[in-house]
C-alpha cells in the first residue's frame, strides 16, 4: 500500500498538475466553445438543445405537424437544417414501433430466402437471433427529450481523445521516467522493486484513470445540467436518437454506469498497453510514435473499415470501440465465428480480458528481466575504417541522425507505411451520370466562350428532341416501363448534361472559367471529399516529423553531450546549420512521402486537363481570384504544408535548446501540433484555423 | 596567454551560484576545489562559454570570450563530468566527429587520435561502441577527445572519478606531461589528484574563492595546527565533539586522532604532524 501511495505521490508532480490542468481547461472551454458556434448545418448546440426544450410543450400527436410547419416557414438555411434534423429524430422517436416491427419482417424475410440456399445457416442465425433481441423490447415507449444532456457526456469525442492522451502521459511518467534515468534497474535491486513495485505502478495507473474519468466526465456531466435540458433517467435509451438501434433494454439512469464501467475498464487496458509500451522501447520518440500509431491504426480502423467488410472484425475487436464506448450500445452488431452469429460486445469483452491480462502480467514481470539499456550492436559488423574516419561534420552529422537517432528505420517504416497507403489509385464513379458527366466535361473542355455555348445548345436541341419523342411517345399510349427502357441511355445523359448545365450557370455567375473534369483536384483540394484524409495526412506528417528531427537533435541531448559540443570551434553556428539543413531536407522527404505521392498518384488516375485553368471554376474554390490556376492554387497548398513542416521542425529544435531533454519536447509537440489535429478530426467548428492547423492541412479555404 | 575572470557573478533566479569572482590564469595546472554547491560547475560553465554571466566577464589576453567566439573554442579543450556521451558511437567514429568539430584536417585528426589514444592506452578499442566501455575507458576516452587538436587551455571536470588507484595516477600523470604551455583547470573532490601536479590551488565556497595558492603556500597557513593525538576509544567522541577531525586510525596502544585547530589545549597526548590539503579542506570547509 506505501508503494502505491508513493507511486501516487510520484505522479503529482507541479508537471503533470499542470498538464493535467490545461488540457482540462482544454476540455472545458471547448465544449462551451462548441456549444456557442454554428456548425456546418448552421446552427448551434444551444439552439437545437432549446428547439427540444420549446418542443416539449406539444403533445406528441401535433409535435411533428408543428415541427414540419416550422420548417417551411424557415428563414435561415441553420434553421432548415435544424428544423429538418429534429423532425427526422421526433418522427423516429414516434414510430419505434414500426422500427421494430420492420426487423421483425427483415428477419422473416431473410428466414425464407435463405431457408433452402442457406440451409439454416450464418444468415439464418443470425436474422433469427437479431430479431430475438429486439423482441424483448417490443412495447418501450420512447419519448421525445432534450438528448442534448446524455449525448454531451457520452458522446463527447473531444473529451474521449483528451482522456487518451492524459493516459498516454500518466504512462510516461510511471514507467518511462525512472527508466530514462536510469532509477528503474537501482530499484529493482531492493525487495519489493520489481513485481510489487510494477504491480503498485499498475495500480496507480488504474486509480489515476478513474480519476481521469471522474474529474472529465464529471465536468461534462456539470456542462449538461448547467446548459441543457435536465435529464429523465427514467426514459428509455432509445429515447436518445443515436442510441435509437440499442439492444438493450435499458434507461438512462441503468445505461450510465454500464457505460462508464465499459469506458473505464478500456481505458485501464489502453493506460497498461501504454505502460508495455514505455517498458519494451528506450526511447521516449520510439514510445511516442508506438502509441501514436496504435491509436491512429485503431481509429482508422474503428472508423473507415464498413460492417460487412471481411476485416469488420477489426473495427469491432479494437481499443478505440472501447474507449469511444458509445457504438458499443448504440449498434447491436454480429460478427460470423464458424456459421455462428457471435456479438461484438462479446467478443470485445474477450479481447479485453486476454488483452489486459496479457498486458498487465508483462508490465509487472517487467523488472524481473535483467535491466540495461541496450547498446544496438552487430557483433560481427564493422565499419570499414574510412567510413568512420574522416571530418566531415556534415556526414558525421548525418551518420547521427539515421544510426543513433533511428533515422534510418523511421523512414524506411515510413515508406512501408505509405506504399500500403496510397495503393494505385483509380478512377472511380459512383453512377452512370458521372461517367456522361466526365465524357461532357471532357468534350466541352475549355473556357467557357461561344464555341462551348454552341456546343451546349447543340446538345441541348438533342434532348428537347428526346422531349418531344417522349411526349409523342405518351400521345401513343407507350408505358412508363416501355419509355424508361427506350430512353434510358439518353435520359441518364440528360441528368449529366443537366449538371454540367448548373455548372455552367456557376461559371456565368463566376464571370469566367473553364470547364474540365474536376474530380481529381476535388479529392485533392476540396476538404469535403477529403477531410478525414486532409487529417490522417497531417498527423502521419507530424508524427513522422518530430519522429525523424528528434533523431537530428535529440540525439546531442540524450547524456548532455550538446555542453561538450557546445564548447568547440564549429559547435554552434555550423553545427545548427548542418543541422537546420538536414531538418529541412527530412521535412522535404516526409513532405514527398506523405503529400507529393499521393498528388501523383491521384493526378495519374484522373489525368491533368484543367491544369491551367482558374481555379475558382471548381464550385468549392468560388471565393479564390480569377488568376489563381488549378496548378497554382494545388502548389499554394502543398506549400502551405511544406511551411507546416518545417515549423514542426523548427518547433522541435527550439524546444530541445529550452528544455534540453526528449520528454517535454515530445509533450510541446502534442500540445502544439496534435491536439489541434484532434479538433479538426472532430469537426470542431473552425478548428482548422487553430495554431498551425491551416498550414498542416492546407485544404481550408 | 592569461585566462582572466573578472568580477564573474551568476544569479538562478535568487540563489547567488558564484559571486563576483576575479582570477587570473597563467600556463600551469590550476586546482578547483571546493564542496558540493561551491560553484565549481557553474565557474567550469562559464569559462568554457556554456553560461552566461550575470555580471562579470572572462578574458583571453584582455580580449572578452564573447567577442573571441568561435576563436576562443578553438583553443578550448572540455572533459565534462557526465560519462555516458554518444552510446553509440564508436570510439573511432566518436573522436573524428570531435575532430571536425574542432576543425581539424583529416591528416591532423588522425595524428592527433592516434597519438593520443596511445597515450591513454584505448588503441585496441577504437572500432568498439562507447556504450560497451568501462567507467575508466569512457573517462579516458573524454581525455582523449578534450586533447585532440592540442588546446591551449583544457578544462578537466572530476577527470578522475570512478577510477581505481592505477588510472587514476596514470591519468593524473598523463594530465602533467600535456599541461606544458597550457592553462589547465581541474575541478575535482579529490585532493591527492591535484596535491602534487597543481601549480595553484584556488578553494571556493559559497560562490567565492575563499583561498588560492601554490600548494605549500597554502599549507604554511596551518603549520603548528595539525595534531596527532593518542587516546582510548571511550574518549573519541569528545575529541570528534571539541575539534576538526580529519582522520582517525587505530594501532595496538589505542586510537590515533588527526585533529586540526587553531590552539591545542587538550590533556592527551599529542605530536606535531606535517598538514596536507585535506587538512587544509577540512580546515576551511569543515562545520
Amino acid at each position: 500500500m506505501s508503494i502505491l501511495k508513493n507511486e501516487i505521490c510520484k505522479l503529482l508532480t507541479k508537471r503533470t498538475i499542470w498538464i493535467l490542468f490545461v488540457l482540462t481547461a482544454i476540455n472545458l472551454l471547448f465544449q462551451l466553445y462548441i456549444m456557442n458556434t454554428p456548425n456546418e448545418d448552421g446552427y448551434t448546440l444551444k439552439e437545437y438543445s432549446g428547439f427540444y426544450r420549446e418542443m416539449s410543450a406539444y403533445s406528441q400527436d401535433g409535435l411533428l405537424g408543428e415541427i414540419e410547419k416550422r420548417e417551411t416557414e424557415a428563414d435561415t438555411y441553420g434553421e432548415a437544417n435544424l428544423y429538418s434534423r429534429v423532425y427526422g429524430e421526433v418522427a423516429a422517436c414516434i414510430t419505434y414501433d414500426e422500427y421494430l416491427s420492420s426487423i421483425d419482417e427483415k428477419a422473416e424475410e431473410i428466414t425464407i430466402m435463405n431457408r433452402y440456399a442457406d440451409n439454416g445457416g450464418y444468415a439464418v442465425r443470425n436474422a433469427e437471433k437479431t430479431r430475438e433481441i429486439y423482441r424483448k423490447l417490443k412495447g418501450t415507449e420512447l419519448k421525445v427529450e432534450d438528448p442534448m444532456g446524455i449525448l454531451n457526456i457520452t458522446d463527447n469525442e473531444l473529451t474521449d481523445y483528451i482522456v487518451i492522451i492524459m493516459i498516454f502521459m500518466v504512462a510516461v511518467n510511471l514507467v518511462f521516467y525512472e527508466k530514462d534515468e536510469d532509477q528503474l534497474s537501482f530499484l529493482r535491486t531492493t525487495a519489493n522493486g520489481r513485481k510489487k513495485l510494477m504491480a503498485a505502478k499498475v495500480a496507480a495507473m488504474v486509480l489515476f484513470v478513474l480519476f481521469i474519468i471522474m474529474v472529465l466526465y464529471g465536468m461534462n456531466a456539470v456542462v449538461s445540467r448547467c446548459f441543457y435540458d435536465s435529464i429523465d433517467f427514467e426514459s428509455p435509451l432509445q429515447s436518445v436518437y443515436l442510441y435509437r438501434n440499442s439492444p438493450f433494454g435499458l434507461s438512462i439512469g441503468g445505461f450510465l454506469p454500464s457505460y462508464f464501467l465499459v469506458k473505464f475498464l478500456s481505458c485501464v487496458f489502453l493506460g497498461i498497453l501504454f505502460m508495455l509500451l514505455c517498458a519494451v522501447f528506450d526511447r521516449i520518440i520510439f514510445v511516442f510514435v508506438a502509441s501514436a500509431l496504435t491509436v491512429l491504426v485503431e481509429i482508422l480502423c474503428y472508423t473507415n473499415i464498413s460492417g460487412t467488410h471481411f476485416l469488420a472484425f477489426l473495427k469491432y475487436l479494437n481499443i478505440m470501440s472501447g474507449v469511444k464506448t458509445g457504438g458499443m450500445f448504440s449498434d447491436y452488431v454480429n460478427l460470423n465465428m464458424f456459421g455462428y452469429p457471435v456479438n461484438t460486445c462479446f467478443l470485445y469483452g474477450i479481447l479485453w480480458l486476454i488483452g489486459t491480462v496479457i498486458c498487465t502480467v508483462s508490465v509487472i514481470h517487467y523488472l524481473e528481466l535483467p535491466h540495461e539499456k541496450r547498446i544496438v550492436s552487430l557483433q560481427k559488423f564493422r565499419f570499414p575504417k574510412g567510413f568512420e574516419g574522416h571530418t566531415s561534420l556534415f556526414m558525421h552529422e548525418c551518420y547521427k541522425m539515421l544510426i543513433p537517432g533511428r533515422g534510418l528505420l523511421i523512414l524506411a517504416v515510413s515508406c512501408l507505411f505509405v506504399i500500403w497507403w496510397n495503393p494505385t489509385e483509380k478512377i472511380r464513379f459512383d453512377t452512370v451520370d458521372e461517367v456522361y458527366y466526365k465524357e461532357y466535361m471532357e468534350r466541352f473542355y475549355g473556357p467557357l466562350d461561344s464555341k462551348t455555348y454552341e456546343m451546349l445548345e447543340k446538345e441541348s436541341a438533342v434532348y428537347d428532341q428526346m422531349a418531344a419523342n417522349i411526349s409523342a411517345d405518351i400521345e401513343q399510349g407507350k408505358s412508363e416501363n416501355y419509355i424508361s427502357i427506350k430512353y434510358k441511355d439518353e435520359l441518364d445523359r440528360q441528368t449529366a448534361f443537366g449538371m454540367v448545365t448548373e455548372h455552367v450557370m456557376y461559371l456565368e455567375a463566376q464571370q469566367g472559367g473553364w470547364l474540365f473534369y474536376e474530380k481529381g483536384y476535388d479529392i485533392l483540394t476540396d476538404h469535403k471529399y477529403s477531410g478525414n484524409r486532409d487529417v490522417s495526412q497531417a498527423f502521419v506528417y507530424v508524427i513522422m516529423l518530430i519522429a525523424i528531427t528528434h533523431g537530428i537533435y535529440g540525439v546531442d541531448y540524450g547524456n548532455s553531450e550538446m555542453k561538450i559540443l557546445r564548447t568547440t570551434y564549429h559547435g554552434r553556428r555550423r553545427l545548427n546549420m548542418i543541422k537546420g539543413g538536414l531538418g529541412m531536407f527530412s521535412t522535404i522527404i516526409s513532405f514527398g512521402l506523405v503529400y507529393v505521392v499521393r498528388l501523383l498518384n491521384v493526378l495519374h488516375a484522373y489525368g491533368l486537363n484543367g491544369l491551367n485553368a482558374p481555379a475558382a471554376s471548381m464550385e468549392h474554390l468560388a471565393q479564390i481570384p480569377q488568376n489563381i490556376s488549378v496548378l497554382l492554387y494545388i502548389l499554394i497548398i502543398m506549400l502551405m504544408r511544406l511551411i507546416g513542416g518545417l515549423i514542426v521542425t523548427k518547433v522541435v529544435f527550439v524546444s530541445f535548446k529550452q528544455f534540453r531533454n526528449s520528454i517535454p519536447v515530445i509533450i510541446l509537440g502534442i500540445i502544439i501540433f496534435i491536439i489541434p489535429l484532434v479538433l479538426v478530426a472532430f469537426d470542431v467548428p473552425n478548428a482548422q484555423y487553430i495554431l498551425f492547423n491551416p498550414l498542416l492541412l492546407g485544404n481550408v479555404f | 596567454m592569461i585566462l582572466k575572470l573578472e568580477e564573474l557573478t551568476k544569479l538562478y533566479k535568487d540563489k547567488v551560484a558564484l559571486d563576483g569572482v576575479s582570477f587570473s590564469f597563467s600556463p600551469g595546472i590550476y586546482g578547483l576545489l571546493g564542496p558540493n554547491g561551491a560553484g565549481k560547475s557553474t565557474m567550469m560553465n562559464l569559462i568554457t562559454d556554456n553560461l552566461t554571466p550575470t555580471k562579470g566577464c572572462v578574458l583571453l589576453n584582455e580580449r572578452s570570450i564573447d567577442e573571441l567566439g568561435s576563436e576562443y573554442r578553438k583553443l578550448l579543450g572540455y572533459m565534462p563530468q557526465q560519462q555516458n556521451i554518444y552510446p553509440e558511437l564508436s570510439l573511432r567514429r566518436f573522436l573524428y566527429f570531435m575532430a571536425s568539430l574542432k576543425g581539424l584536417k583529416k591528416e591532423e585528426a588522425e595524428k592527433d587520435i592516434n597519438h593520443y589514444v596511445r597515450m591513454v592506452r584505448l588503441e585496441d578499442v577504437l572500432g568498439k561502441k562507447l556504450g560497451t566501455f568501462s567507467g575508466g575507458m569512457k573517462q579516458r576516452a573524454l581525455i582523449a577527445q578534450a586533447l585532440i587538436g592540442d588546446p591551449g587551455i583544457l578544462i578537466l571536470d572530476e577527470p578522475t572519478a570512478g577510477l581505481d588507484p592505477k588510472e587514476r595516477i596514470r591519468i593524473r600523470n598523463l594530465i602533467s606531461e600535456v599541461a606544458r604551455d597550457k592553462i589547465v583547470i581541474i575541478a575535482t573532490h579529490v585532493v591527492t589528484d591535484i596535491e602534487f601536479i597543481a601549480k595553484e590551488i584556488i578553494m571556493l565556497n559559497n560562490g567565492m574563492i575563499i583561498r588560492s595558492g601554490s600548494p605549500s603556500e597554502l599549507l604554511d597557513e596551518l603549520d603548528g595546527k595539525v595534531w596527532n593525538v593518542f587516546l582510548s576509544d571511550e574518549e573519541i567522541d569528545e575529541v570528534n565533539a571539541k575539534y576538526k577531525v580529519s582522520n582517525i586510525s587505530r594501532d595496538a596502544e589505542g586510537i590515533i586522532a588527526r585533529i586540526i585547530t587553531e590552539s591545542y589545549e587538550g590533556r592527551w597526548k599529542k605530536e606535531a604532524v606535517r598538514p596536507n590539503l585535506e587538512d587544509l579542506y577540512l580546515y576551511l570547509n569543515g562545520d
